[in-house]
Order: structure tokens, then sequence, then C-alpha cells
């Protein structure tokens, strides 16, 4: 733009911040369609159950999305990469055992406290730096890599399982699900804190604009000569990260450590951040998106008990929403020569 | 290792055929890997490989092979296929609820509709262009909850009449006539891929899908073929487990959709499509079933068993992935 | 010329850098004690697990390795991971490896699965005993009858009605409560909350308001629970919870609203947690069923039949199909189960032997397994 004419380049920046107007509008439209099928849902379930939108259901949706919401946050990183993280719930297994065995516990005498918190989270972000190394140096397709690093994860829940169930009875621990606040436990809190923080971090930092970056043109970006493999390595890292500390919360929770503490949360959180409009093929979406997803997904599954739909019509149920709600959102991007995978 | 090119006359072409001796090297690892974990193992545990134990594996085997076989054709355009177990399981069921009805055609019947609901979901994935990933993680979880509601969540004993089911359970020449069978649909689908426009479209779509649009592949049809094709092989292999089982349950096939995602895998399928094929599929579908029984084999302790398998799936997916034709790394 | 050198140590250093990675991946393979398995030694023990990472399967294991302690055998686990597929193919790798007098006793990971794992042990002239799964039409006498030798679990409608009915007396007869079941293909889950039905049928003042699948699940307990109370309120008086860890997410989902103590929790199995709640008044009641009696019992039968001590065509239908005693664990009597929990017997095979049916509760009626 350097030798254009003033006037010229008042004109194209006018008509691109005119693009740009029309381009943040019609964003704001898709980032509506999941918060849409929310209110719907609400709205429906409502009509067929008064007294759902009563504050004790609506706290009961908040602690029971609470966790789903830290899961997609992470793993939003990694899909707006392009790539895939289906390591937590192995990495889950591993970070509660980690914390129940080395906070105060019935089955060993350690009494790391705090440390034992920062240990477990530990474990999950080591599983993200090495999901990250095998992704990026190694140049194995993510999906493999952490599908073995899902099997990993649960082998060393079930290696430092002890003969029975360690009960967690460190004070800090338990009082992080026991302590309330407004009539919600502090895991509501922590999972809002690191939504709006990594949120903030996606969208207002060098690291996320590289990100949205390295999803939609990695190609380009790798010409560029920018440090590719450190930024998926970050997004790894954080995905493990959230692993690890939704591992911390789910134990404090029960009060125990447990190998199947993760079991059936990956699916779901991979289809909330589609439903909430995060892109399988990377580039596009958000962890706020996402986190719609996810409260989306606990919202019908909360639904539908209250209404008393059976265990499996409930899974038919929630497959179709997710399979409409994703089609009917997609529908504008269609186009002839799109590629989808 | 090196790169540096001989100091040769620049006119005469270096080390002619060096590129394609390497590609051929490279598809011969997975063999070498396959026939290196069979080696040790027999080593390890002699008797391993006796007609008996070898009998045993193939009726073990065959389910996971035909399932990788047949997840690897939507894995070559590019997409993923995540519904196949569930449409094994649910296979078994149907056996069950329509046996009554269609008599001894139900196996056809049930094969029919699932190459049917594949299609219809390859149709889906394509026309709607909803990423695979999640439509068929959207069917997974509804053909989940139909399982359990059509059979009421218990395992039912199959009829006892069925003459395919019986065929498949039985054996020929002592050896389980499942392994016949994932014969046949290699040979079958091999000749599919080899002789029509099909096999060659299908990797088109995978290596440069937008390219491959525009010279006119059929994107739609193709994808609902591919789709097809891993439903209609997920149903033989929920054939293949009830002939060993003798029982329908609506999750008899379990976690059979992550060892298939690593079977296709270790074959040198490119989970970004375009770089595989069937060879690929039947020799990571060994590798898989392999590794499955070597834990206990090499005698791993059980508490042990999940990260032997997961980092020996690992390190075999290093060594088989061929990384030369994959730009970007997803 | 730099270019070339600078790609020249790049690709040295990710060479490197694999290398290590791959060193560093195989490094914990060598921690993991690998005990080569020559041809299984004469009379080894094999059971089948679904899982290490439970209470309950460490001390059925436990239960077994006393038995092979005592007889100087090997043990060989197996765990299925609640695959019927993978046990079957895993069995077929030991079975592989050629077994004398070897012995079996395993879950068969779910009703579907018996008959192929039954016949799978037949085919290799292994004397199986099966516990918990079972479909209803075959048994032990009439499916591959010389080496099916028996089938042992505990009775699940015993259990939800023991539940039941001590929630029935908590509540003073007058209240309503909830269920959650566990994975509903299996039989103790069924068989739990038909034990539930038949008892709340001699309580009518007791109404069952709703029940949910918990998938034996501890988290998945703890969210039902949770929207349990958000939708039912001070109307909800009690929850029968289908196993301890189920009880044990209820209790987890009370405690967030400090009902815990409050509203009555019931469960079976007789895990440590458990017996720790009764104890402190979170939990009513718990159903004692011991692993560790069923561990070295079922794997002690299997033995005997390899070794000739029993001869499976002699045995009754009710020593071949049996139901292993359990008992009620309230407050009243939770400090003796923790005391067995803390010092569980050591059994031998020779005590065993003097009669496998000491602890039998007799056997499994007509269609328990529907």
């Amino acid at each position: 733009m350097k030798n254009m004419s003033p006037t010229t380049s008042a004109r194209i920046s006018a008509q691109q911040s005119d693009r740009s107007f029309a381009l943040h509008a019609r964003r704001w439209l898709q980032n509506l369609g999941p918060l849409g099928v929310l209110i719907v849902l609400l709205l429906v379930f409502e009509a067929a159950r008064h007294n759902f939108l009563s504050a004790g259901n609506l706290a009961a949706i908040a602690e029971a999305s609470a966790v789903p919401v830290i899961l997609t946050t992470g793993l939003s990183f990694v899909i707006l990469l392009g790539a895939i993280d289906l390591s937590m719930e192995g990495v889950m297994a591993a970070s509660s055992m980690t914390l129940s065995l080395l906070c105060a516990n019935d089955v060993n005498g350690n009494h790391w406290g705090i440390w034992g918190i920062a240990a477990a989270i530990g474990v999950g972000l080591a599983f993200g730096l090495v999901n990250g190394l095998l992704n990026t140096i190694l140049r194995m397709p993510s999906l493999i890599v952490t599908l073995g690093t899902w099997f990993i994860g649960l082998g060393i829940a079930s290696i430092l399982f002890p003969s029975q169930v360690p009960t967690v009875q460190d004070h800090w621990v338990l009082s992080i699900a026991s302590t309330h606040i407004a009539g919600l436990s502090l895991i509501v809190f922590v999972a809002i804190m690191l939504l709006v923080l990594f949120h903030l971090l996606l969208h207002y930092t060098h690291l996320g604009r590289m990100i949205f970056a390295v999803g939609g043109a990695e190609a380009t970006l790798v010409m560029t000569g920018l440090p590719v493999p450190l930024f998926k390595l970050a997004a790894f890292i954080i995905s493990g990260l959230m692993a690890g500390i939704a591992g911390v919360l789910l134990s404090a929770r029960l009060g125990d450590g447990n190998a199947n503490i993760g079991d059936g949360l990956l699916f779901p959180a991979v289809s909330a951040c589609v439903l909430g409009g995060t892109l399988l093929s990377g580039g596009r979406g958000g962890v706020l998106p996402s986190a719609i997803g996810a409260v989306v997904l606990e919202v019908l599954n909360n639904g539908l008990i209250q209404i008393g739909a059976g265990p499996y019509v409930r899974n038919i149920i929630s497959g179709a929403v997710i399979l409409i709600v994703v089609a009917v959102s997609g529908l504008h991007l269609r186009r002839k020569l799109r590629v989808v995978k | 290792m090196s790169h540096v090119q001989p100091a040769t006359d620049p006119l005469v072409p270096a080390k002619p055929g060096f590129a394609e001796r390497r590609a051929a090297l490279r598809r011969g690892v997975p063999l070498a890997v396959l026939i290196l974990l069979v080696g040790v193992s027999a080593i390890i545990a002699p008797g391993t490989l006796s007609p008996a134990a070898l009998n045993g594996f193939i009726s073990d085997a065959a389910p996971l092979m035909i399932l990788v076989i047949g997840s690897t054709i939507p894995i070559l355009t590019g997409s993923i296929d995540l519904s196949v177990a569930g449409i094994a399981s649910i296979t078994g069921v149907m056996l069950v609820v329509l046996a009554p009805i269609f008599g001894p055609w139900t196996c056809l019947v049930v094969v029919l509709l699932a190459l049917l609901f594949g299609a219809l979901q390859g149709w889906l994935h394509a026309w709607l262009q909803i990423p695979s990933f999640i439509t068929t993680l959207g069917t997974l979880s509804m053909l989940s909850g139909l399982s359990l509601l059509l059979s009421n969540a218990t395992a039912q004993p199959l009829p006892d009449s069925d003459p395919f089911i019986n065929l498949l359970g039985d054996t020929s020449f002592d050896i389980p006539n499942t392994g016949f069978a994932t014969l046949v649909l290699v040979a079958v689908l091999a000749l599919v891929m080899r002789y029509t426009r099909i096999g060659r479209d299908l990797f088109a779509l995978g290596a440069g899908e937008r390219a491959a649009l525009m010279s006119g592949v059929r994107n739609v049809r193709l994808r609902s073929f591919a789709f097809a094709i891993s439903a209609g092989c997920a149903a033989l292999a929920g054939l293949a487990l009830v002939s060993v089982t003798q029982f329908s349950s609506p999750t008899l096939a379990g976690n059979l959709l992550l060892l298939s995602i690593v079977g296709v895998v270790l074959g040198g399928t490119a989970i970004s499509g375009g770089v595989g094929g069937l060879w690929a599929g039947v020799i990571g579908g060994l590798i898989t079933a392999w590794l499955r029984v070597a834990t206990v084999l090499i005698g791993v302790k059980p508490t042990g068993q999940y990260i032997v398998f997961g980092v020996m799936a690992l390190i075999a997916v290093f060594l088989t992935t061929d990384r030369t034709k994959i730009g970007i790394i997803k | 010329m730099t270019d070339q050198l600078h790609r020249l140590s790049r690709k040295f250093w990710q060479r490197s850098l694999s290398l290590a990675a791959i060193l560093g991946l195989a490094l914990p393979l060598s921690q993991i004690a690998v005990a080569p398995a020559k041809a299984a030694q004469k009379g080894s023990l094999i059971i089948g697990i679904d899982e290490t990472a439970s209470e309950y399967w460490a001390e059925y294991t436990q239960g077994a390795q006393d038995i092979a302690n005592s007889l100087g055998a090997k043990l060989i686990v197996v765990t299925s991971n609640y695959q019927g597929s993978q046990l079957l193919a895993q069995l077929g790798a030991i079975f592989a490896t050629g077994c004398d007098q070897c012995a079996l006793a395993t879950d068969p990971s779910s009703n579907a699965f018996v008959k192929a794992v039954v016949h799978r042990s037949a085919m290799a002239q292994v004397p199986i005993v099966t516990i918990w799964n079972r479909p209803e039409n075959i048994h032990p006498w009439d499916t591959d009858p010389k080496y099916w030798v028996a089938h042992t679990s505990f009775d699940g409608v015993m259990s939800g009605y023991y539940q039941a009915q001590a929630l029935c007396k908590a509540l003073g007869g007058h209240g309503q409560i909830a269920a959650i079941e566990g994975v509903p293909s299996t039989p103790p889950a069924y068989q739990r909350i038909a034990g539930l039905k038949k008892a709340l049928a001699e309580c009518p003042g007791v109404t069952l308001l709703d029940t949910e699948v918990g998938d034996w699940q501890e988290t998945k307990a703890q969210n039902i629970t949770r929207t349990w109370i958000a939708r039912y309120g001070s109307k909800l008086n009690g929850i029968f919870a289908s196993n301890d860890a189920m009880a044990r997410g209820a209790v987890a989902a009370l405690r967030e609203k400090n009902l815990n103590g409050k509203i009555p929790v019931t469960g079976s199995d007789g895990s440590k947690v458990a017996l720790d709640m009764v104890k402190s008044g979170d939990m009513l009641v718990t159903v004692w069923n011991d692993p560790v009696l069923q561990g070295a019992v079922s794997i002690a039968i299997a033995h005997a039949a390899a070794v000739g001590d029993i001869d499976p065509a002699k045995l009754t239908h009710a020593q071949r199909d049996f139901y292993l005693k359990q008992e009620v664990v309230d407050k009243s009597n939770v400090d003796h189960f923790l005391d067995l929990k803390a010092h569980a017997p050591n059994y031998t095979y020779a005590e065993l032997k003097a009669d496998f049916w000491k602890d039998s509760a007799g056997e499994l009626p007509v269609g328990a397994n529907k």
C-alpha cells in the first residue's frame, strides 16, 4: 500500500472496514447460533417441566458443565490447529491417581498438600508436552499419538492404583469441592476463570493469533519461518494442562482417586467443540463457542433426565441433536468445492 | 542419511531408481514390523506358531481385520468412520430381532441394511458437508442407543438355524472360515480398487481433494460408496464376532473402534488420506491383533498391559508412517 | 554451502531427537517387569478379571493368589478391560503355549461371551469356572459339561432386597426413593433392581420416584444424584445405588448440599470406602460380597477338576451353579467387616478342599439371569 495515492488507500480501507464490519456481524451471528440452540432447549424443557429453570436446577447444570467446559477449553486449542487430542480420559485417570496418592490419603503417608495438586496438574502438562513433541518433532499424526497416550495414561493409573481406592483426606483438595459461594462450588468458578483466561489468551496474544493462523494455513505459515512447532506444542500443552486440572477437580469432587474418572468424557467434549462452531479442520471457532457447546450438551442431558427419557433414548436423541445442529449451523458454509474431511 | 548429491556428471542421472527403491523399502516396513513382532514372540513363547494356536489367532483376529479393512476405505479419502464398532454391535442385535421375519436370509438383509446405512451416512457427510468425525460420532451415539433399545440391553442367543452364521463359525481344512471370509473380502475389494475408476478416484480425493473435485470426481457419490463399504465390512465383522460368541449383545464390539483406527495407521495408511491401501489394512490389522495378545505372550504384568500396548503402538506407528508423502502433519 | 550445513545439522538434530524420544518411550518398557512366559507351567492357575485398577478385582486376585501360593503354582492374570473379544484373544494366546493341568476362573466380561470363553477353554482342555455372567439358558451341565465345571455368583436379587428393606425400615415405612442401576446388560444390575422391586412390594409406603443408569460409575451416579436433588428436592428421601462406587458418587453429590447422612444411601459389594461410609453414617447399609473368598473358591474348584480331585460329571446342579453367601453390613456390625477387610483370611487349597461349597448360599434359581 506504500505507493498508493492517499485517496485510493482511503477508499480501500473504507471498503475493508465495511467488509470487516459485515464479517464481524456474520461471525457474531454464527456465534449466536449455538446460543440460540441453548435458549431454545432451555425453553423447551421449561415448557415440558416447570421449575426446570429453577435456581436449584440451573446450579446443577452449572456444576455438571464445569468440567466439560474446562476440557473443551483445552481441546479447542488443539482443534483450532486442525489437530485432535484424544488422550484426555487417560490423562485424567493418571492425574486423579497422582493427586490422591500424593495428597493426604488413607493408603500411604504422603502429605504433599498443595504440591500434590501441582504434581497432578504437572502430569497433565507432561502428557501435553509428550503429545506435542511426538506430533511436531517425530511428525506423527495427532490422532494416533493421542490415541497411544490415552492408553498410556490409563496404564499409568492402573500401575499407580494401590489395592484399594485411595480416599483423599487433604483439606486443600476437599475444600475445592466443598466451598460454596452463592450456591455454586469453587469448581464452577475455576471453570469460568479458566475460560475467561484462555479466551483472552486466544484472542489477545500473539500465541492465540498464531494458533488460528496455523489452523487456517499451516503450509504458508511454515514458509514464513515462524516457529510453527512451538505454537503447536503450546496448544497441546494447554490441552494436557486442562485435562490435568479436570482430573484434579473431579477427584476433589468425588473425594477419591479413580482410574475411570474420565470415562465417557472425550467424545462429548469433541462434540461440544463442533456444536459450538469450532471447525475440526481448524482455524475457526474459539473457547467460548466450544464452552457453549458443552453447556448445550449438559442441558440436553439434564433435561432428558428430568422429563424421564430412558438412557437408551437419551443416546439416540443427543446423537440426533448433535447431527442436526451441526448440519444446520454449517449450511451457510456449504460450497461446491469446499473440502470437508 | 544426507541428501547431498554425489559428485557425478550432472548429465547422468544419479542413482537411477533411488527414490523408487526407497519407496518400496518404506512400503515393506509394516510387514517387517509384523514379522519382527511375530518372530520375537515366537522366540519368547514357543508354541505360539503351532497350528492350533494360529487357528485361535485367526478366529480372534478376523473381526478386527475386517473392521480395519473396511475403515481403510473412508480414511483413504481423508474422512474417518467412527461408527464401525457400533454397526458391528448392532448387527448381532438385528440378527436376533429380524430372524423371525427373514429366516435364513437375515444375514443378507442385515448386511444390506448396513450398506444402506453407511451410504446414507456418507451422503450426509459429503452432501451436507458435515465433518465425518462428527457425523459418525453422532450416528455412533444413535446406534448404541438403538441397539440397547432393540435388545432391551440383554445378551440374546442367536437362532441356531442361521446357515450363514453356521458357515462362518465352522472350519474348512481345520482353518476357521472367518479367515477365508477375510481373504475373499480383500480379494473382491482389491479387484474393485484395481479395475474400476473408483479406486483411483478414492486416492485422488484423499491426496488432493480440491484438485480431484475440479477434475470431475463425484465427491458425494464416492464418499457414499466409501462409507457404505466400511459399514458393510463392519456388519461382516459383527457377523464374524457372533459366529464365535453365538450370542448377540448391544456392546459386543466394545473398544474395537479404537483398535481399528490403530490398525489402519499401523499398516501405513495416512490418517490424512491418499496414502495406503487394502494391503496396508491387512498388515495393520494383523499387527494390531498381534499386539493385543503380545502383551500376554511376553508376560507383561496385567497392570502394565495398557502402557506396553500404547508404547508399542506408538513405536510401530513411528516406524510405519511414511512422512515423505504427507506435507502437513495434523 | 552454509545453507546445506544448516539443513544437515537440523536433520541431525531431528534424528537424534527422534532417537532420544524412542529411547524415552522404550525405557519405561524395561521398567515393567517382564516375566517371559515360557510354556505355562504344569498346574498353572489362570484368572480373567475385568480391570486392574479396582479394589474388587485386586481382592479377587488376592484370593486366587492365596490358592496359588498354597499349591506352589503360578498364577496368570488376564485383564479384559470389559472387552470380551480381548479376553478371548488373550486366553487363546495363553492356551497356545500349551497348558497341562491348568485351571481357569474368569468373568467372561458379559453374558454374550460366556459360551465362547467356555468353548475356547474346553478346546484347550482346561477346566473353567465362570463368575458373575451366565446367560439364562446355558448351564455348566449342558454346555461343554466336561470342562465347564461350575458357575458362581452373588445373589443380586437378595442384595437388592436387603438394601431396599433397610431403606424401608430407615424411612419408617413411608417415603420416596430413587434408584441408580449398573450397566444394564449385566446380571447383577437387573437382579439388584428386581430385588429392590420385590422389597418395595412388601413395603407399600415407600415408592420409587425414578430409576437411572449409572453404569457402575461414581461420576455418573454423582451427576444423576445432583440432577435428582434439583428436581425432587425434599421429596427425595432415600437413594438405592446398585453398587458401592455409585453409592459413593451419590454421597458425594449429597455432600455438596450438606445432605449426606440425612438422606440414606445404600450400596452393594462391601468395599473399604463403603464400609468407612457406613461407619461414619454417610451410608445406611452395604451388602458384603467377599471377593477374596470368591477368588479362592472359584479357582480352587477349577483346579480340583484339573487335577482330578473332583469329577464334574458327579457334581449336583447345586454344586455347579451356586451363589456364595453375602451379608448385610450396617452400623451395628461394620467393625467386624472392617476388621475382616484389614485381615483377610489366608485361604489354602487344602482347607477349601474339605468342602468347596461351605460358603454356598444355594443353587441359582431358574430365571435368575433372565
